[in-house]
């Protein structure tokens, strides 16, 4: 995002900075640096205030209340400072874009290898070879086996890693 | 960095032992807190005892702040739960904010709005800062009016206002700040300051 890794410039005045930072439209060094100015400039802690205000007019939220920003100044002052350093946790929305697509494709990259690896391969005469013998089954025993199974049977597709033993049917009388 | 992390960054500063860095959440938001707390109780004094209750308590409870949700979305439940507390305290009825929102939606607001909630003076003022806004923002060439209508009523980020107005992100920045400055320059002989001013 070209607005982020913009430096501040002299053709950007620092009010203009002040803007994109209250919207959150800067990047974290931009942002420490603007506050370091704010704390220092008084003129621009007036254009923070009244940045505020225009937003808080424009969405019909400026309530004029002249008494309580003394007041609240005036309790501030009377608190201890605090001294409890948080450790940053931003969310970092544009500038880590870039970082986020490389790791999602390095964890698609990684679990596809990880798949193809541990799936086994389709070398079906090695495998054909291992499986077992034919057998022979007496069709009294098997037939209502299979009777009772025959809705399922459609449901059944073979897959190449499927071990199967051919079975061949003895004392079919009937024709079935 | 989001609007969200703009709060953050303060927040870490008054953590860091920067008060200033609290006053200017306090102006960020303290007419939000105070729109909130006029829907839920209707003089204007408590209104403001309330709200310097609820900055009061947000300032000594910082170090518990974690960052997990947006600074305001704390703060908002301080300035409920304060409310609550200071009008259970004097055995008040008070409106919940889910009747507020019920009220609002039955065209019930003219009942909570501000005629009620504050001074004749300031009331007066409120006025002349909404009327002097709109002028101003009437008054903007066409692109300034989109950028800062875009990014203060719709919230929308200046990528998006790029993209909408066909124009690089800096321009978008640029049109914003110039519409500030001209809208602030409506407004300050209103507020009694003047470019220089310091605070």
């Amino acid at each position: 995002m070209m607005l982020q890794h913009e430096p501040l410039n002299p053709g950007h005045t620092e009010p203009e900075w002040l803007s994109a930072f209250l919207d959150g439209e800067v990047d974290d060094a931009e942002g420490d640096r603007v506050l370091e100015r704010l704390s220092q400039d008084r003129t621009l802690a007036r254009r923070w205030s009244e940045y505020c205000l225009i937003g808080d007019a424009l969405r019909g939220e400026a309530l004029a209340q002249p008494g309580l920003e003394r007041r609240l100044r005036a309790a501030l002052a009377t608190e201890p400072t605090l001294l409890a350093p948080l450790r940053r946790k931003r969310s970092s929305r544009h500038y880590t874009r870039p970082l986020a697509w490389a790791a999602a494709a390095a964890a698609v990259a990684a679990v596809t290898w990880t798949l193809w690896t541990a799936l086994p391969k389709h070398t079906a005469p090695s495998q054909m070879a291992a499986q077992p013998e034919a057998v022979t089954l007496q069709a009294s025993h098997v037939l209502p086996y299979l009777d009772a199974h025959q809705d399922f049977t459609q449901g059944v597709v073979a897959q190449p890693e499927m071990r199967f033993s051919q079975v061949t049917l003895v004392g079919l009388e009937d024709g079935r | 960095m989001t609007e969200r992390d703009t709060d953050l960054l303060l927040v870490e500063r008054v953590r860091a032992g920067d008060k200033r860095a609290f006053e200017l959440l306090m102006e960020k938001y303290r007419r939000k807190i105070g729109r909130l707390l006029s829907r839920m109780v209707r003089d204007p004094e408590e209104v403001e005892d309330i709200a310097q209750e609820t900055f009061i308590k947000a300032y000594r409870a910082l170090p518990q702040f974690r960052g997990d949700a947006a600074f305001y979305t704390w703060l908002y439940r301080i300035a409920v739960n304060t409310a609550k507390n200071y009008l259970a305290a004097r055995n008040r009825n008070m409106l919940t904010v889910s009747d507020v929102a019920g009220d609002e939606e039955e065209g019930g607001e003219e009942r909570y709005a501000a005629p009620d909630i504050d001074t004749p003076d300031a009331q007066l003022l409120s006025k002349q800062i909404a009327y002097a806004v709109n002028e101003a923002v009437e008054a903007l060439p066409e692109e300034l009016r989109t950028a800062i209508t875009l990014r203060e009523i719709e919230g929308m980020s200046y990528e998006d206002i790029a993209t909408f107005m066909g124009c690089p992100i800096g321009t978008v920045r640029s049109r914003i700040f110039r519409a500030r400055e001209a809208i602030a320059a409506k407004l300050r002989p209103i507020l009694g300051t003047s470019e220089d001013q310091r605070w």
